[in-house]
């Protein structure tokens, strides 16, 4: 469960405050997967943001009694002189896992070759994808969160990402952010709208979709 | 599977929630100490060791040239060089825990985007390292120093010159602390700083004793506690100097107050420091 307890959240813009969430209460069921769908700029990733914890609603608070992931993929938390194999077992141990468990996975699943034991600074856009990707996998939580699109790299690589990633989701839910309504209709079973500082909780992820696209169609009043 | 990061502030009174949240920050910790090594000290094995030689040879360099300008006896113990570099030592103890654990959140930033790991975590996991690689330091130095003849190897006082380290290494991780927190609010807030420490650096009786210096005067400079911090390692080295001046209190009370005024800080602007800019 992830309960929002009159969560509120704004950031300071140049015509005022812009309010991203405004007094949320809502329980997000986590044995559901869950689709949030938002126009670009409607806080989608300030929500994930929230949701995993690192960082703070101004007012109120998010209970969380599952353990979530870092958004799936995120590379910048690597050391670029440390080598793909250091930055695995970095995370590893940040999380408690078993670090030569974690980091043999990764050096299977990211496919890196001798890179693995290079600096990352060194590793193309693709190979640094790969990695974020291997590692985010490699642990397991309760929960991953996941912004936009969700293949990396090229299609070889996303046929086993998809792949690996189905097999996490035997244990494990997921939260996506997306515009794509399709992704989410695949992977999504419930899901949420994100409009105007508001979070609306729908049942079943084809009402959240048809809400958004709603949205999408809506005259635009531009503030 | 909850072995993972779980939120642990549902029952503050209990003791296994207490527990498992110090393991957590103590597993951070270890594996942030680790990361800094390696990001801070470069790729290769030799990283660390300049590490060591670069502070070493800087204090070096600051005592012989100090040393030849005063030109003088030491005013402590026989050897001009063993005084230069107590106090040199410490004030660099201090100095660099202040500058470096202020640049720890602003640096480390992408880092924080992980919920297990705390400003707090990457500051201390700051502090320890560059603490250690500067007692490291300190204790090459005393010991080439004791084997050329400049004084004895072993301090007069062990457990004095301890505690005087323990305090100093308190007062620069709270300076530090508050610098952390001051530079979000302030542009350049580093260069301030670095300004602001100049008279400090001359002021703190590094190359002289508070003793010597006029009675108005020496009142003003005993209020900065750098120069308490000072005259207690020295009064822990040397066998027979423990001047009426020193207030060991006064260091203390100091550093414990600013470590608590950096933690309060840190607690208000939490938030802000974890937001993107």
């Amino acid at each position: 469960m992830i309960v929002f307890e009159n969560v509120h959240k704004s950031y300071p813009t140049h015509v005022g405050r812009r309010v991203i969430l405004d007094s949320v209460n809502l329980v997000l069921d986590t044995t559901k997967n869950i689709g949030i769908l938002g126009l670009n700029g409607a806080g989608k990733s300030t929500l994930l943001r929230l949701i995993g914890g690192s960082e703070f609603p101004e007012r109120g608070r998010i209970h969380r009694s599952v353990s979530i992931s870092f958004p799936l993929g995120y590379s910048g938390c690597f050391a670029g002189n440390m080598t793909g194999r250091e930055n695995a077992a970095f995370l590893a141990r940040i999380y408690g896992f078993d670090v030569a468990e974690v980091v043999n996975f990764v050096e299977a699943f990211a496919d890196l070759g001798e890179y693995f034991d290079e600096p990352v600074k060194t590793y193309s856009s693709g190979m640094g994808a790969r990695l974020g990707f291997g590692a985010s996998i490699a642990l397991e939580f309760d929960v991953y969160l996941i912004d936009e699109g969700l293949s990396a790299g090229d299609a070889r690589f996303a046929a086993r990402a998809q792949a690996a990633f189905q097999q996490r989701l035997v244990n494990s839910r997921v939260i996506i952010v997306s515009h794509q309504t399709e992704t989410l209709l695949t992977y999504c079973d419930v899901g949420a709208t994100l409009h105007k500082g508001k979070l609306t909780y729908y049942d079943d992820i084809k009402h959240a979709v048809a809400r958004y696209n709603d949205i999408v169609n809506e005259p635009t009043l531009t503030n | 599977m909850n072995r993972v990061h779980v939120d642990v502030r549902r029952s503050l009174w209990s003791w296994g929630v207490w527990r498992e949240g110090i393991r957590l920050q103590l597993r951070v910790i270890a594996a942030l100490i680790r990361r800094e090594t390696r990001a801070h000290f470069g790729e290769s094995r030799l990283g660390y060791l300049w590490a060591v030689i670069e502070p070493t040879l800087h204090m070096v360099v600051l005592g012989l040239l100090f040393s030849y300008v005063m030109k003088r006896h030491s005013p402590l113990g026989g050897s001009l060089m063993m005084f230069m570099l107590t106090g040199l030592m410490t004030y660099f103890l201090f100095y660099k825990l202040a500058s470096y654990v202020a640049g720890a959140v602003s640096e480390n930033r992408s880092l924080l985007n992980l919920p297990p790991i705390k400003p707090l975590d990457v500051m201390v996991a700051r502090a320890i390292l560059e603490a250690t690689t500067y007692l490291f330091v300190g204790f090459i130095l005393f010991l080439w120093l004791a084997m050329t003849g400049h004084g004895d190897a072993i301090p007069s006082h062990p457990i004095r010159l301890a505690a005087a380290i323990v305090t100093t290494i308190c007062f620069g991780f709270g300076v530090g602390l508050i610098n952390a927190i001051v530079r979000i609010f302030v542009l350049n807030w580093s260069t301030i700083f670095g300004f602001l420490l100049s008279p400090i650096f001359l002021l703190s009786g590094i190359w002289f004793l508070p003793d010597g210096v006029p009675p108005p005067f020496r009142g003003y400079l005993l209020y900065n506690p750098l120069m308490h911090c000072i005259m207690w390692v020295r009064s822990g080295y040397y066998r027979s100097y423990d001047p009426p001046e020193l207030d060991r209190g006064y260091a203390v009370c100091v550093s414990l107050l600013i470590v608590a005024v950096g933690l309060a800080l840190l607690r208000v602007a939490h938030r802000k420091m974890l937001e993107p800019t």
